[in-house]
């Protein structure tokens, strides 16, 4: 679990699934101080960032579902899809045991932004984690 | 925060360089990218008969899809495609990845 | 500078007694063993390596691609285990003498061999490629990359 450097004040907590490739840049994230990992359980009034960072398999789905679920029971839960894998399956679209794209794992739910990149750099997570929980938890 | 070596974080296009011979489109491992066009003919002054060419009528990269290897960069003929630094471009929907011509020519100037 | 193996092509009824060969030359470990498809034929292959030098032997068998089995070599090479595993599951290769199952990637019942060249990839035949437009608006008439003939003749 992380939280963003540049928001302390909020407990946003970007939880990342870890599926594949993807996953390693938002460690860099961390590796670069932009993101600060939290050992904390968050509190009730807590946004979490579910950063869907890497290839899902099919295999994979239930748990990524049960993640969120978990997540949702906290609070809020803004989805970011990083990567062409979670945006579309990336380069295995055409596999048969991979999701090609997260859009109709979360019924109901919007996926708030989508991150291009195969990978995107860190950079480009933080900046737009940063304008997310900027514009929806102001300061 | 940016490295001081060009980066391969967008691809940019030069639509005036484009002649829609669709190298780029066909030799995408990902088929993330799509052309259409149109033929036209072009009478010149003096030539015996006129020109068939092609024109540009769309561009479009999925950067949803797009898995940056640059085989469309080093397959153009015409130099029409390029890498750029830029890498901030998300957005809130699906279909805000797909960069048409406009968008793609923008980053030919601005995207450093 | 890495030393290229030579790879010894060997008959699937002298698979057994080829890997204990090796073995008793003092190539007794698996590095892994797989299988390759190259659409005309499938084989599986071995890389056995001495640990104690930079010594190792890279066996091959050409199989059925229609009913493709071997023996497996656990018995002799527990090491193989997981290798055998993994090659049944992507290729759908019966190692024979041991339990079939136990999927490792993908979950039993999707009845998919995916690294066969032959399994198809239904979302390639289903989307439409890209490449097919033209300026002249004449379709090109050669199937798209990476889909094979017999997967379109059910549309």
């Amino acid at each position: 679990m992380w939280r963003l450097a540049s928001r302390p004040d909020v407990a946003v907590d970007v939880a990342s699934p870890r599926p594949a490739c993807c996953a390693l840049e938002v460690e860099a994230a961390g590796q670069r101080g932009l993101l600060v990992a939290s050992e904390t359980v968050p509190h009730a009034a807590t946004v979490t960032v579910l950063v869907v960072a890497g290839t899902v398999t099919t295999a994979l789905e239930p748990a990524l579902v049960r993640l969120f679920d978990e997540h949702a029971q906290r609070g809020p839960v803004i989805i970011v899809s990083f990567g062409a894998c979670a945006t579309s399956g990336g380069p295995y679209w055409d596999a048969p045991t991979v999701r090609p794209g997260i859009e109709v794992l979360f019924p109901g739910q919007e996926i708030a932004s989508y991150v291009p990149g195969c990978p995107p750099r860190p950079e480009a997570l933080v900046v737009e984690l940063e304008r997310l929980v900027d514009s929806r938890i102001p300061a | 925060m940016s490295d001081s070596t060009p980066q391969r974080n967008v691809i940019a296009l030069l639509p005036e360089a484009c002649t829609s011979c669709m190298v780029c489109v066909r030799e995408c491992p990902s088929w993330c990218i799509s052309v259409e066009s149109h033929v036209e003919e072009v009478s010149e002054e003096g030539a015996r008969r006129p020109r068939t060419v092609n024109v540009l009528d769309e561009f479009t990269i999925d950067y949803g899809l797009c898995m940056y290897c640059g085989i469309c960069i080093e397959t153009c003929p015409f130099d029409a495609l390029a890498w750029r630094d830029s890498f901030d471009y998300p957005s809130g929907d699906r279909q805000g990845l797909r960069q048409d011509a406009v968008d793609l020519s923008r980053w030919w100037t601005t995207g450093s | 500078m890495t030393q290229t193996t030579a790879i010894i092509d060997i008959a699937a009824d002298e698979w057994v007694a080829a890997c204990t060969a090796s073995a008793a030359r003092g190539c007794d470990v698996v590095d892994w063993l797989t299988a390759v498809d190259t659409a005309e034929s499938l084989f599986v292959l071995v890389h056995l390596v001495d640990p104690g030098s930079s010594r190792s032997e890279m066996l091959r068998c050409e199989l059925n691609s229609e009913r493709p089995e071997i023996a497996s070599i656990t018995s002799w090479f527990p090491g193989a285990d997981w290798h055998e595993r993994e090659t049944h599951e992507m290729f759908g290769i019966d190692f024979l003498g041991r339990s079939q199952t136990n999927a490792l990637l993908i979950r039993a019942g999707d009845g998919l061999s995916p690294l066969r060249k032959t399994a198809p990839l239904d979302a390639r035949v289903r989307t439409p490629w890209p490449g097919q437009e033209s300026a002249t608006g004449r379709r090109r008439q050669k199937l798209p990359p990476g889909v094979r003939a017999e997967w379109t003749r059910d549309e």
